[in-house]
């Protein structure tokens, strides 16, 4: 009986939440939102080239702002503020940037194999005149007053107007350095490399010595060269008239100079000379140095990913924190402030400033989240390897860096996993797997996923051009890596440690090569057993499938093996089902060619990679590459062009088991099979193999594509989304349900009771589905998902020059409350509730009492 | 004589025979008691030939009879009440609402209950007839008509789509297998 009242009491709050769960809601992020569980951090790329820019207004912040612009590798003309290294402006250009100069208020560059001249407007990033460069065009030189901008040919100067005209052309002799054109003086031929060499022989400077260009004051040329000597920075700005050394500064920091830069300033009081040093390292961080003080860093090595992976946080923050340097947290104080701000905002009373407070102050906040085990896995660690051999960990609630670890520089590193895994959750081991330039020599380092500490390094005599993983074994799941050298037959199996080759389970192991040239896949198997200590694996060729002459594979996918399928079923409208064809061992090949008649054609083929087997095959006219795949569980979503329809097209295979008592409609033999357990294995093999039925449906996609993913959730009961990589740097998440091959196009009762939708050839594009909203992830390589301990969230990272991180839920948060859950109402009404209940108790009693005398 | 007027447990006097009666059976003594009749007390010992000494066997014999019919009538009488419980079962509809649920349980549970209690419900009309009134016709009635209103309700349930006579209802079960073998792209 005691119940009932607390029931009851419930059932509101109850209904409301099944309202909640029920009522529509935009599955797009409010404007509030924004920013909340996403973060975008620009790079502008590997600096090649920079130009420092006279000081101007800023029009939005209204103050002089001193800037440079930096042209990178990655084909990006950014400006930089000088005081904070913050990105004014940002531009991608059609290809690489070659030089630029300064004329006035414009910065003109010259690109895409130095046949491209563009100018802009260096305060807003506007685009002034664009015109192809004159031929034969080597640089581009500056007048010394900054007023004009030539081009420097084999044998002429030719400089340009303030709208892209020809002003002037000046012939120029082989051996002039300064030449006279159109009232300015340009400096033509720069410092060059011999005296570079005679300056740090008279410094007496090391090899490794980076020297700047020239930097004119008034009538004074002065360079910097900078050194780095065991973790100490010197920079010696030297007069090259006079050859003496007018200023040295030394800078607490580590990397050594790549390219330095040089400018000054005229201090206010006297006639002395103030320098900024801007400096690229070794390991692609930016940084500005002026008097002995790094003014600001920016690691531009995170514009070169090459690998991620996603990591929790040890149990305790301390390992991190040891790694990374403690953030300052906020004061109780500032809590309570926090807490008293975000409940006047949710009972709307608080003033806009007030809520512009609250979500700077929730923005600190995430910068100061702690680096420990978070039991929803929202908040982890991504681990990103750059091409530098430079590796980060970021934190996934800002995308702050943790720590770096510098692996060395000059491989080419393939691949990032992780090794090992304390099973108490007290230990992570990441293997990172690197080849030298040459292939002929490969690295295997053991990385500590918390520290980033190094706890082994291997090198192995073998390439690592054909890496395969092993399966996960022994308590800690170690996984081992195996190099494939199919020449000789043989596989390297790479352990950190030769005591490990013992745990590994390498029985029913199978690998296949894809040869994309020649048209041919083939499937090897492992001997299980180790040939002596040198850890070598006899490989034999089990199968080849060799495509038709002329075929050319353009794309490949196979399902990930460690998926989480939740459902053996696919349930349809009329209450009955179909088994999925579970088997991994699948692998979709795409292969364009050229028919007899000239007519082009995409052939798609799913091959069982374990027996060879072709198990389906189709084509696709007029189509052509390339393609992007997905293939998660029993379903493949693939992209390709159409030359006909000159427009992209999705098309979506879903496998299923065609036998024919598991497909039968009647209830009875149903119950006894599932009774008996007959045709009810836990195992699918191969070499069992069931027939198959693929359902398929195309589409058309408006949005062109770069790259493609799926999201997977913990469990894989959460709906799936592709998200699509576009050209315009954009990610946009399909639902799986649109990409279904049983969308009727006639729906009938049944149909709709299966929710689904009824078929159009025309994706439906909404702008609320790029889940990338406002940003551009400038250079977009790759979208990966990962999952988190809720089922209904998965979190995404994308990058590319940028980083975009954020935390989707594809089938809304049925395991939590909403973000905007009205915490302070529920509160308010218990507390409101509670205060009644005394009220009336007490005036219940009074009146009792009353009536007792009366 | 005395043995049968031992066991004689009951007198009866009846009041219509005082006058007239039967005459012959009239063994008219002065050591009578006032009102006694004779005739009745010949046809007591005629009806107590077996000497089981009870006298009103026909009286009960026509009372058993009123309560098996009366055990007809109660067994009869829920159809009424069954019937008027499925056509509120009809009319909450066949979505799926709390109401209609509610409703379908209620229909499912009530007759279930019914037949389990259907020895008590019909306990009242076989009480103290020590057996000679059998209830076994009307309770198969009851409980078939109970069944009938469990058979509509469970219709009513497979329209709601909440009984398993699918195959969907059944495979959910059914365990993803995994791979026997392992491949990988290398």
């Amino acid at each position: 009986m005691r119940r009932r009242p607390c029931c009851e009491a419930l059932l509101p709050l109850v209904a409301l939440l099944i309202l909640s769960q029920i009522a529509p809601r935009a599955h797009a992020i409010y404007a509030e939102e924004a920013g909340k569980h996403d973060w975008h951090r620009e790079n502008v790329g590997f600096v090649r080239e920079a130009v420092f820019l006279p000081s101007f207004l800023d029009a939005s912040t209204n103050l002089t702002t001193r800037a440079v612009a930096v042209l990178a590798e990655q084909k990006m003309i950014s400006v930089l503020n000088q005081r904070s290294g913050a990105i004014i402006w940002r531009k991608e250009l059609g290809g690489a940037v070659d030089g630029a100069g300064v004329a006035g208020s414009q910065l003109v560059t010259l690109s895409e194999g130095k046949t491209r001249v563009q100018s802009f407007d260096f305060r807003t990033g506007a685009l002034v005149w664009d015109k192809a460069a004159e031929t034969g065009t080597r640089s581009l030189a500056s007048s010394d007053d900054g007023k004009a901008v030539a081009a420097v040919t084999d044998a002429e100067l030719i400089v340009y107007g303030k709208s892209g005209t020809r002003e002037e052309t000046a012939r120029l002799n082989a051996k002039q350095e300064r030449v006279e054109a159109a009232g300015s003086t340009f400096d033509v031929g720069g410092v060059s490399d011999a005296l570079k060499r005679s300056l740090a022989a008279e410094l007496g400077l090391g090899q490794k010595a980076a020297i700047s260009e020239a930097y004119v004051l008034g009538e004074t040329k002065y360079v910097v060269a900078v050194e780095t000597v065991q973790g100490k920075c010197t920079a010696k700005v030297i007069n090259l008239k006079t050859k003496e050394v007018v200023d040295t500064e030394e800078y607490k920091f580590g990397g050594s100079a790549e390219k330095v830069f040089l400018t000054g300033y005229q201090k206010k009081e006297g006639k002395s000379v103030g320098f900024r040093i801007l400096l690229v390292s070794a390991d692609k961080s930016l940084c500005l140095l002026q008097q002995s003080e790094v003014v600001w860093l920016r690691e531009e090595a995170l514009a070169s990913i090459v690998h991620t992976i996603v990591v929790d946080f040890p149990l305790s923050g301390e390992k991190v924190e040891a790694a990374s340097g403690k953030e300052d947290a906020f004061t109780i104080w500032d809590e309570i402030n926090m807490q008293v701000l975000a409940f006047k905002s949710s009972l709307m009373l608080a003033t806009p400033k007030e809520s512009l407070d609250l979500k700077a102050f929730q923005l600190a906040k995430k910068k100061t989240e702690p680096a420990y085990f978070d039991s929803n896995g929202f908040k982890k660690q991504i681990l990103a390897l750059t091409s530098v051999g430079k590796l980060f960990a970021l934190h996934t609630s800002d995308g702050r860096v943790l720590w770096t670890k510098d692996l060395g520089e000059g491989d080419d590193y393939v691949d990032m996993w992780v090794y090992k895994q304390d099973p108490s959750h007290a230990g992570m081991q990441i293997g990172i797997l690197s080849s030298n330039k040459a292939k002929t020599e490969s690295k295997f380092l053991v990385v500590d996923g918390w520290s980033g500490a190094l706890l082994s390094n291997k090198s192995i005599k073998c390439a690592a051009d054909s890496v395969m993983k092993l399966q996960p074994a022994g308590s800690s799941s170690l996984q081992a890596a195996l190099l494939a050298d199919y020449e000789a037959s043989k596989g390297h199996v790479v352990v950190a440690d030769d005591s490990d080759l013992g745990l590994l389970d390498l029985r029913s192991t199978f690998l296949f090569n894809v040869d994309e040239a020649n048209g041919v896949v083939s499937g090897y198997n492992l001997s299980p057993k180790l040939s002596g200590g040198d850890a070598t694996l006899p490989l034999t060729n089990l199968w080849s499938l060799k495509l038709k002459e002329g075929q050319k594979i353009v794309g490949t996918a196979s399902p990930n093996f460690f998926q989480k399928v939740y459902s053996r079923t696919r349930v349809l409208g009329d209450r009955s089902a179909l088994y999925k064809y579970i088997n991994p061992n699948t692998l979709f090949v795409s292969a364009e060619s050229v028919g007899d008649k000239g007519e082009p054609k995409l052939t798609i083929y799913l091959v069982d990679t374990v027996t060879g087997k072709m198990l389906y095959s189709i084509t696709h006219k007029n189509a052509w590459g390339p393609v992007h795949v997905v293939f998660h569980e029993n379903w493949i979503v693939y992209k390709y062009w159409n030359i006909q329809g000159n427009r992209d097209e999705m098309s979506v295979l879903e496998l299923y088991e065609d036998e024919p008592l598991k497909n039968s409609n009647s209830i009875s033999s149903h119950l006894f099979n599932l009774i008996t357990k007959t045709n009810q294995s836990n195992f699918v093999s191969s070499y069992a193999p069931s027939a198959i039925r693929v359902l398929g449906q195309s589409y058309v996609l408006s949005l062109p594509v770069k790259t493609m993913t799926v999201t997977t959730s913990s469990l894989g009961i959460t709906a799936n989304q592709v998200l699509v990589g576009t050209l315009s740097d954009q990610i946009y998440a399909i639902d799986k349900k649109l990409l279904d091959p049983r969308r009727p196009v006639k729906p009938t009762n049944a149909d709709k009771e299966e929710g689904l939708i009824p078929y159009n050839e025309f994706l439906p594009i909404a702008p609320q589905k790029f889940i990338t909203y406002t940003h551009q992830v400038a250079g977009l390589r790759d979208i990966q998902c990962f999952p988190t301990r809720r089922e209904s969230s998965v979190l995404v990272f994308a990058y590319g020059v940028d980083m975009f991180y954020t935390r989707l839920m594809p089938s809304k948060s049925f395991d939590m409350l909403e973000d905007d859950f009205s915490y302070s109402l529920l509160v308010t009404t218990i507390l409101g509730l509670l205060v009644a209940t005394f009220v009336v108790r007490s005036r219940v009693q009074k009146d009792n009492l009353k009536r007792n005398w009366m | 004589m005395t043995a049968q007027t031992g066991t004689l447990r009951r007198w009866r006097s009846s009041v219509a025979g005082n006058g007239g009666g039967d005459s012959s059976a009239l063994v008219a003594s002065p050591l009578s008691p006032s009102g006694y009749n004779h005739s009745v007390y010949l046809q007591a010992l005629r009806e107590d030939a077996d000497g089981s000494g009870s006298v009103g066997a026909k009286v009960n014999v026509d009372k058993d009879a009123l309560m098996e019919q009366k055990a007809w009538e109660f067994a009869q009488s829920t159809v009424k009440q069954v019937g008027m419980y499925a056509f509120m079962m009809y009319m909450s509809g066949g979505s799926v609402h709390i109401f209609s649920i509610m409703m379908t349980f209620t229909g499912l549970y009530q007759p279930l209950m019914a037949i389990f209690n259907s020895g008590k419900a019909f306990e009242k009309f076989s009480k103290g007839t020590e057996g000679r009134v059998s209830t076994l016709g009307p309770r198969a009635l009851y409980c078939l008509i109970q069944m009938g209103g469990l058979g509509f309700a469970l219709y009513k349930l497979a329209n709601i789509g909440l009984l398993p006579t699918h195959i969907s209802d059944w495979v959910s079960g059914v365990q993803v297998p995994v791979s026997r073998e392992y491949s990988a792209r290398a």
